[in-house]
């Protein structure tokens, strides 16, 4: 027997996070929007089992995550239908730092890309990061350093490196 | 986290926050409209719908069932032994235009809805019950869906090919044509997630050719792509020596190696023993399970 308020709590308690992390993912509203109500149906329909879990929220970016890439190989296969594959674009997005930044992930490689969501987004540590993506530490740290430094430029800033904790 | 970025990170908070996402009533509903009309992947891993194909896609709609090929001997081999059954049975009840719930145990969430169908097609004579996975073997949240005595046959109008499909390139075993017995089950363990087993006897001396050919195979599909997802997909043998005389775990994804990051993906476990060989999969929306795969081999091997 499944149980809508607790499914509902979960909702009202992590959708809104789970939107900024398909956003950062996705670089779209819209397609980020579909991510998310497509995870939360999927978790509605798994919720018997699902609630039992200790890490609900981290099964919810795990599924959001693997849908995104689904997505981005449909995307490519699509440009690449229409014979317009190449890189994202060079220039900017005029507008504020939030455009910015999701102009700067998206021409990041997406495992890059979700690391840095999930250090930034939610304070994830590396060891977390690396056991949720299912990568080394060290894999995580290049991620993390590699895309900063990316960013860095992207932001103007100074590429200098922090420390990874 | 320097300034730059801190404000960068809050912008796009900020930004996605102008994102409006329905109630959770409505998700919920549309969940469970979606689990009405939803088709449990029934055979997922036996055609192709190893890579790409939405799980869900592949449905085995009724068709005459294929008389045996030949008369095969069974010659005189250690267990199992040949069950007297006819080589061909049907597994399924007679069909249900709506679909049928297949019942999980109670506390397992969602029973998966299978429309109606047959099996697959198969020839050969049928190796016993006794050696093949039970749903108990796989975990508590899991059914038998299907059991079917004899070997599977190529379909080509349904993708099916026979156990372990690795991709397109690899082209059909020459070993098929040794086989003279085996039977094949289908579990579900709820909405889009299934595995299966088939275990093939083989004439006396020709399991152990048909694992180089399974060898040859992956090697041949170290990297393809599939009509679904026109990108480079790649094969790999993960582990070996896991089960049985010899073994193979086989890899297929969206990577050289296997990754968090892959998906789909899919693992197929391939033991023999002795004259028998047993192939297992299992699969999900989201991807394969190793360690799934790896325990029902192992315990398919021993049953062997």
């Amino acid at each position: 027997m499944r149980d809508a308020e607790s499914f509902d709590d979960l909702y009202r308690a992590t959708s809104r996070r789970l939107m900024h992390y398909a956003y950062a993912l996705t670089g779209d509203l819209g397609e980020a929007q579909d991510l998310v109500q497509e995870v939360y149906i999927r978790a509605w329909q798994r919720w018997s089992r699902l609630r039992q879990y200790d890490a609900v929220e981290a099964w919810l970016r795990h599924v959001l995550s693997r849908l995104a890439i689904d997505r981005w190989r449909r995307l490519r296969n699509f440009r690449a239908a229409l014979g317009r594959t190449g890189p994202p674009s060079h220039v900017p997005p005029p507008g504020d730092d939030g455009m910015l930044l999701v102009w700067a992930l998206r021409r990041l490689p997406p495992p890059q890309r979700r690391a840095l969501a999930l250090h930034y987004l939610f304070d994830l540590p590396v060891e977390e990061i690396a056991s949720e993506t299912g990568a080394p530490t060290g894999t995580v740290k290049s991620w993390l350093s590699r895309g900063r430094a990316a960013l860095a430029v992207t932001l103007g800033e100074s590429a200098e490196a922090e420390d990874v904790h | 986290m320097s300034t730059e970025l801190d404000r960068a990170v809050e912008a796009l908070r900020a930004r996605a926050d102008t994102a409006l996402l329905p109630p959770s009533d409505e998700l919920r509903a549309r969940g469970d409209y979606r689990r009405r009309l939803t088709v449990a992947a029934t055979v997922a891993g036996v055609a192709v719908v190893a890579l790409g194909a939405a799980l869900g896609a592949s449905i085995l709609r009724p068709t005459a069932i294929n008389p045996p090929v030949g008369t095969p001997t069974i010659t005189a081999t250690p267990s199992p032994t040949v069950e007297p059954t006819p080589s061909v049975e049907p597994t399924t009840p007679a069909p249900d235009p709506t679909g049928s719930p297949i019942h999980l145990p109670a506390g397992c969430g969602d029973d998966p809805t299978v429309l109606p169908g047959s099996g697959p097609m198969v020839a050969g004579d049928a190796l016993p019950a006794s050696i093949m996975l039970t749903a108990a073997n796989l975990g508590r949240c899991w059914a038998l869906y299907q059991d079917v005595g004899g070997y599977l046959l190529r379909d080509p109008s349904r993708s099916v090919e026979p156990p372990p499909f690795v991709c397109h390139l690899a082209g059909a075993y020459s070993a098929d044509e040794q086989r003279v017995a085996g039977r094949f089950r289908t579990f579900l363990g709820g909405p889009e997630v299934g595995a299966h087993q088939a275990v093939t006897r083989y004439q006396p001396g020709r399991a152990a050719p048909f694992m180089d050919e399974v060898r040859a195979a992956v090697q041949a599909c170290a990297t393809f792509e599939t009509q679904y997802d026109p990108v480079p997909q790649y094969a790999r043998i993960v582990e070996t020596g896991f089960a049985g005389d010899e073994s193979l775990m086989i890899y297929t994804g969206g990577t050289p190696t296997p990754a968090a990051e892959t998906y789909p993906s899919t693992y197929i476990a391939v033991v023999r023993v002795g004259d028998l060989v047993t192939v297992v999969e299992s699969s999900s929306d989201l991807a394969g399970v190793p360690s799934l795969t790896r325990t029902m081999a192992q315990r398919a091997a021993a049953k062997l």
